[in-house]
């Protein structure tokens, strides 16, 4: 696995070549700062199949890094892993937003980052079939849509929405705060109403736009507030945000009724899609015996069950 | 790939030699932040030596924890916790209370030193 690592510390550089060479990953490259990565990036005769970066470095940060190795096609899936001793909510959220995978704060047990790291592999792989897929529908469009289709359980990646992540980046994200005691966040679930008929009815192309016009919607009645969105297969989405917010469950459906009234959706035939949305109450995690996976199910499963739709995921 | 378990001694290799290179880098740390602090008690600009410090104690956070020095690396953090609100807030200067515990950080750094030196 061809892993970059960028630290302008020359001591955590020089552990993390023993220690990862210690756990088997002997193809690595080092930078000491953003732009010395993005040199390396540039000149690699093949491309990197993991990066851990730090945060604090001077001249371009971690995050910005981030941004840039994400806006890269090549690299849109590949693991990031920020590796830092900054723990504060405001940069593990713009790390996520700005593409990070997964946050590993310094001082960090070796074994547990090898361990993050093939979870990200894992999570890598899986990806790019899926971002293959939704990469293709978007550019190749209705000739190739029989055979893009992708199934109904899907958790298809939507690019160009700014905060939409994957799940388990969403899980990650939520992981940490829990770590450094800032949980305090609330799960929002968001559920297209009739989702089987929709995507019986419609090309695998124009489900995928559908996805992406409801993820658009659903931010823009998120009214400004600091959210992460995620797709999780069958209709379903998750938003979470600050625990303290001025949402209400009745406006946000409203709003994002509005914006999908304006937006007018067809299909590729100009037949008329008419799309409704199910905003469940937002689920707050307790002190005791909540898990960032179980908020965000509760969160899932509470707009299922306002919609209607609480067979979906037994019949998918 | 091979797991954690099937290399163990390269693994105890790497973090000891990390924590012999933290080690012999205590003094000149502490001769660093020493310097740093002048600057930030009588220097032209406190606000440029505050942000370099909260910088070196950051990476002080980073390693020690890695290399067996726990309490250091959590001095550190707690360090530059106080150095990072003082500099969101437009101050040149952390209040006492951080400042006394970067005292208490030299002492740790320098005590860490001594020991290793015998």
């Amino acid at each position: 696995m061809k892993i970059l690592a960028v630290d302008d510390d020359d001591m955590i550089i020089r552990f993390l070549d023993g220690s990862l060479r210690g756990l088997g990953y002997d193809e690595l490259t080092f930078a000491q700062s953003a732009q010395d990565a993005l040199e390396k990036i540039d000149a690699a005769p093949e491309p990197f199949e993991c990066f851990l970066l730090d945060i604090m470095m001077p001249g371009m940060d971690g995050i910005e890094l981030c941004s840039r190795i994400r806006s890269i096609p090549l690299y849109e899936n590949t693991p990031i892993i920020m590796l830092t001793a900054v723990k504060e909510k405001q940069a593990i959220h713009q790390s996520f937003a700005n593409g990070a995978t997964d946050y590993v704060t310094k001082p960090f047990d070796i074994t547990e980052l090898g361990a993050r790291i093939r979870v990200a592999n894992m999570l890598f792989v899986e990806q790019r079939r899926s971002a293959d897929k939704a990469f293709a529908a978007q550019t190749l469009k209705s000739q190739l849509d029989k055979d893009l289709s992708f199934p109904l359980s899907e958790p298809v990646l939507i690019r160009d929405v700014p905060g939409f992540i994957g799940a388990v980046q969403l899980e990650n994200y939520m992981l940490q705060l829990s770590h450094i005691g800032m949980f305090k966040s609330a799960a929002i679930g968001f559920q297209i109403n009739g989702i089987t008929d929709h995507y019986n009815r419609t090309t695998p192309t124009d489900f995928f736009y559908l996805l992406t016009d409801v993820a658009d919607a659903i931010f823009s009645s998120l009214d400004g507030t600091e959210a992460m969105l995620s797709y999780l297969g069958f209709g379903s989405y998750v938003a979470v945000v600050p625990r303290v917010n001025r949402l209400s469950t009745e406006e946000m459906q409203e709003r994002i009724q509005v914006t999908l009234d304006d937006y007018e959706l067809v299909d590729s035939n100009g037949k008329p899609m008419p799309t409704h949305v199910t905003v469940g109450p937002q689920t707050l995690g307790s002190l005791f015996g909540s898990n960032a996976k179980m908020i965000l199910n509760r969160a899932v499963n509470a707009a299922q069950v306002h919609s209607g739709e609480t067979a979906l995921q037994e019949a998918g | 790939m091979a797991h954690a378990d099937a290399m163990p001694s390269e693994l105890s290799a790497a973090i000891a030699d990390t924590r012999a290179r933290f080690v012999d880098s205590l003094i000149s740390t502490v001769n660093e932040i020493e310097e740093l602090k002048k600057h930030l008690e009588a220097g032209p600009r406190p606000g440029s030596a505050l942000r370099e410090l909260a910088h070196r104690v950051h990476k002080i956070a980073g390693v020690a924890g890695m290399t067996g020095f726990a309490r250091i690396g959590d001095m550190a953090r707690s360090v530059e916790t106080g150095m990072n609100r003082a500099l969101r807030e437009g101050e040149c200067r952390p209040a006492q209370a951080t400042l006394q515990q970067l005292e208490n950080l030299l002492d740790m750094l320098e005590q860490a030193a001594d020991e290793a030196a015998f």
